[in-house]
């Protein structure tokens, strides 16, 4: 994507279970705003306030950049490939040590389908338990 | 749910709200509501708070917190007695009809009028109203599941629905409210202990086969543990390592220092997130994921509509989608059959495994339309918006199975459950006292979202809704020498935690309402974690709580408290030293 | 012509907060106070936002020591920059439609204890008389009527207000015909 384009996504919007159809105002490479989308049956064109207002998190400057590893307490930021080594070398002795059925997977009903076939299918395929739920439940 | 959103605006002639905070919670729901209001459908509002549906309300039952199913049975006393139902629906399309007229039988409208303060006459005209329309919805949330008796509950809604005949036509059904985006998607996807993608229990050795052609491992076949059990199985040494994605459980779980105390004995937590969130400070690695407008995919909502979501902007520094993590570590552990290009060839996937369900939906069809309701096996399939037309229901005899539900504040009576064949129950795990007189229940504010990780980062929503209030009535105020605006402390036999009270008659008597929006004061350390013997809900809607007036001086001080514990002063550090090089 | 005002119909309002914050961010563009021109609020007989109704013969005007406050192109006006904070027309205004406040500037962090609206200040921060200016700033007008998703809030122009008043005459006519009807029975 260029840095001066300026465009229109469409796409859903991400807080309740309703799915009103909206449009994400892209200019810069930066998400600057929202628009209903007028043709979406549910929502006909109108938002609630966070479908309007609630995207500013994208742009926060508190978000994750980086792996980080905890050392004596404190969060070290790592690369990818030290954070994915340390945790596929944790979950294989774990559950060399003592079975699939100790490790557990939350997945997020904040994630998309695609996110969530691939993380029950982690647990499933590649640890070895159904020890995976999200929160449905809260 | 059952049915599609629209139809509610459109086709609903009786509109029956239940637990559910519509207007704040799914404002654009509300909307059809009061679309459909204003062609002429009348409006049944069913809740302790008198929120802006129930003040929109042709009638509105101010059912206290926990005794829905009272309420839900007198309303199927009514009709049972009154020759409501629909004999030809029953005997077509049902099974188990004697059996719940036996059940109901006790709960007379003076008897509930008697257990929930609910005038009698207002039962019976909501009884009679729902009865007798055209096409009757029901709407339900978490006010009516998150009770240790959710089920019971869902399954008297049902019963409701099935003897007028309020199932499977359009404007009808049984319409749960999804609180989050995809939760349906997630459940879809099979995101649950029991079941693989599409609903299929993993327990069946013919569809774990399915699978395990597709997949090339052999699956287990033993059910996993739920949620709500992950804490206990912790302490009993039975899960080490702990995987979060997209979630903070320890503002969302309840009884959260249960949790927490928890998680301080697994060997590893992972928490794969996009911001330093309240569980990730516990964590022993946190990995930086990318958020909604950064990645494609799709989202099912609550009426099972498949859409499709896009990348708009790339994620800040090394952030990545979160199936990319996944299939990252899956090629670390030797697992070769996770790699994918696109979000796309990972709903391939699925529609090849699950066609049943998913078949028809790609990729294409959703750029071209708004979504697609499932079930959809076929590309020439239009979808399914409504499920059980012409009364087919997916049970083994095609029959909606009608269940007897029955209830006690305190506990049902052993023998008279054994008087029935496969009878529900439902008691309350924690009832007020003297130390611990008020109820408490939770929710949530329309400017704020679930644990504020996202919304309270927006600043045109924080600001409207930047603390914690708790709902307290005017006449327990006067009593407890609290004002608008005073500081309150709620105590559990979990937990404290302290705001501001706002002095409103939303909340009856006797009744406190607060949401798990803020950490500085998160109700779920309060809320209780007895959970529904079926689904694993835990009971956060019900729990016996004390409320104190206290100083600004302890205010504060249980600030202190809250903010050392909830942000382990980790994030300044991290925050600033990694926000650099945002785009 | 009578001045214009934007109203609310709580039989639609849903109390979403939609409007509030949009009024934020549009005062918050024109370089204006961010703090919200209007507020739900809420009653046992329902609920819906608040704001100023624009009165012709405005007592927050009236009372404005520094004539901070102007009636002109068909609205009541703070000036922003004039206003002392005295907070006189936020008391005499029958319809608790104007607030005293200033913005935080959202970089710096908020008072850790829950301070009150009347008086949330931060040093170097001018706190001053916010009210509903109907967008007067933005080119298509008040953009809470905009945003609210049940079409709840109405822009009242003035000449509209003239032909309601008319229809309430005919209205009224019926009504006096019957109770006198009701007198020679």
């Amino acid at each position: 994507m260029t840095e001066k384009e300026s465009k229109r996504v469409l796409t859903v919007c991400p807080y309740c279970g309703t799915g009103c159809g909206l449009y994400l105002v892209v200019e810069k490479g930066r998400v600057v705003g929202i628009e209903p989308d007028g043709l979406h049956p549910v929502n006909e064109g109108e938002l609630c306030v966070k479908g309007y207002y609630g995207y500013q998190h994208i742009d926060n400057t508190e978000r994750l950049t980086s792996p980080l590893i905890k050392k004596d307490g404190k969060f070290v930021a790592v690369h990818w490939e030290e954070a994915l080594d340390f945790v596929a070398r944790q979950l294989a002795k774990i559950k060399q040590e003592s079975g699939p059925d100790a490790i557990a997977l939350f997945a997020s009903a904040r994630a998309t389908n695609e996110e969530n076939y691939v993380a029950q299918k982690f647990a499933r395929a590649v640890i070895g338990t159904n020890n995976v739920d999200h929160c449905a439940r809260l | 749910m059952t049915n599609s959103i629209p139809e509610i605006g459109k086709n609903t002639e009786v509109i029956f709200v239940i637990g559910s905070n519509t207007a704040e919670c799914h404002p654009l729901v509300a909307r059809q509501i009061i679309k459909a209001r204003e062609r002429g459908a009348r409006l049944i509002v069913a809740d302790p708070r008198l929120t802006e549906m129930a003040n929109k309300a042709d009638i509105w039952l101010r059912v206290p917190a926990g005794y829905n199913i009272p309420l839900i049975n007198c309303l199927l006393h009514v009709i049972i007695k009154e020759g409501l139902f629909d004999s030809a629906f029953i005997k077509e399309h049902t099974e188990g009809f004697d059996d719940v007229k036996q059940a109901v039988e006790e709960f007379t409208p003076a008897c509930v009028a008697g257990l929930t303060g609910i005038p009698e006459q207002d039962l019976i005209e909501a009884a009679r109203l729902y009865a007798r329309a055209g096409a009757a919805s029901i709407i339900y949330c978490m006010g009516v599941t998150q009770f240790s008796f959710g089920t019971a509950t869902v399954v008297a809604l049902s019963n409701l629905a099935a003897i007028t005949g309020n199932l499977g036509r359009p404007g009808t059904g049984v319409n749960p409210l999804r609180g989050q985006n995809n939760v349906q998607g997630a459940c879809d996807m099979g995101c649950l202990p029991n079941s693989l993608p599409g609903y299929l229990n993993v327990t069946d050795q013919k569809n774990r086969a399915r699978f395990e052609k597709e997949w090339g491992v052999k699956l287990p076949a033993k059910v996993g543990i739920k949620i709500s059990e992950v804490p206990d199985a912790i302490l009993d040494g039975c899960i080490r390592a702990l995987y979060v994605f997209g979630e903070n459980p320890v503002m969302s779980d309840p009884d959260s220092n249960h949790f927490r105390h928890a998680v301080e004995h697994l060997d590893l937590l992972v928490v794969q997130d996009i911001f330093l969130t309240e569980t990730a400070r516990l964590a022993d690695v946190v990995l930086p994921a990318a958020c909604w407008g950064e990645k494609d995919g799709t989202f099912s909502n609550t009426e099972r509509r498949v859409q499709r979501v896009r990348k708009a902007v790339d994620p800040p520094g090394e952030a990545l989608p979160d199936w990319q993590v996944f299939s990252a570590l899956a090629r670390l552990l030797d697992y070769h059959k996770m790699n994918y290009l696109h979000p796309r060839e990972i709903w391939e996937e699925v529609r090849r495994l699950v066609p049943e369900k998913f078949g028809g939906i790609t990729y294409q069809r959703l750029d071209q339309e708004r979504g697609i309701n499932w079930p959809c096996p076929a590309e020439d399939h239009p979808g399914t918006p409504i499920l059980y037309q012409g009364g087919k229901f997916s049970t083994p005899s095609g029959k909606a199975v009608l269940r007897p539900v029955l209830f006690d504040p305190v506990q049902v009576p052993g023998e008279k459950a054994a008087s029935f064949k496969n009878p529900l129950t439902g008691s309350l795990s924690e009832l007020p006292d003297e130390t611990y007189p008020f109820v408490l229940t939770t929710g949530r504010r329309v400017y704020h979202y679930h644990t504020g990780t996202m919304t309270r980062r927006c600043e045109p929503l924080d600001q409207v809704g930047p603390k914690q209030l708790i709902e307290i009535n005017p006449v327990d105020a006067a009593r407890l020498g609290i004002a608008d605006g005073d500081f309150v402390k709620l105590s559990t036999r979990r937990g404290s935690i302290a705001a501001t009270a706002w002095v409103t008659e939303r909340v009856p008597e006797k009744t406190v309402f607060t949401t798990f929006h803020f950490w500085e004061a998160n109700v779920n350390e309060l809320t209780n974690h007895t959970t529904d013997p079926v689904s694993g809900i835990p009971e956060i809607k019900v729990a016996a709580v004390q409320v104190k007036k206290i100083s600004p001086a302890e205010a504060k001080q249980l600030y202190e408290e809250k903010k050392e514990k909830y942000l382990v002063d980790l994030t300044r550090e991290v925050a600033t030293k990694f926000s650099q090089g945002r785009r | 012509m009578l001045n214009s005002f934007v109203i609310a119909n709580p039989n639609r309002c849903l109390g979403c907060y939609t409007c509030v914050v949009a009024c934020s961010a549009a005062h918050r563009k024109s370089g204006l106070q961010a703090a919200p021109r209007l507020h739900i609020t809420y009653s046992p007989r329902g609920t819906m936002p608040v704001q100023c109704r624009h009165c012709e013969d405005a007592p927050c005007a009236v009372v404005c020591p520094v004539n901070a406050i102007e009636i002109r192109d068909g609205m009541v006006l703070v000036k922003e920059q004039a206003c002392i904070g005295c907070k006189m027309c936020a008391l005499v205004c029958p319809f608790g439609a104007i607030t005293m406040n200033g913005t935080f500037p959202p970089s710096i962090p908020k008072p850790a204890g829950q301070v009150q609206s009347l008086l949330a200040w931060l040093a170097g921060q001018k706190t001053v008389a916010i009210k509903c200016d109907l967008c007067c700033s933005s080119t298509d007008g008040p953009q809470c009527v905009k945003v609210c998703p049940t079409k709840a809030l109405q822009l009242i122009a003035g000449d509209q207000v003239e032909r309601l008043i008319k229809l309430k005459r005919i209205s009224s006519v019926a009504v006096v015909d019957s109770i006198l009807n009701e007198e020679g029975e």
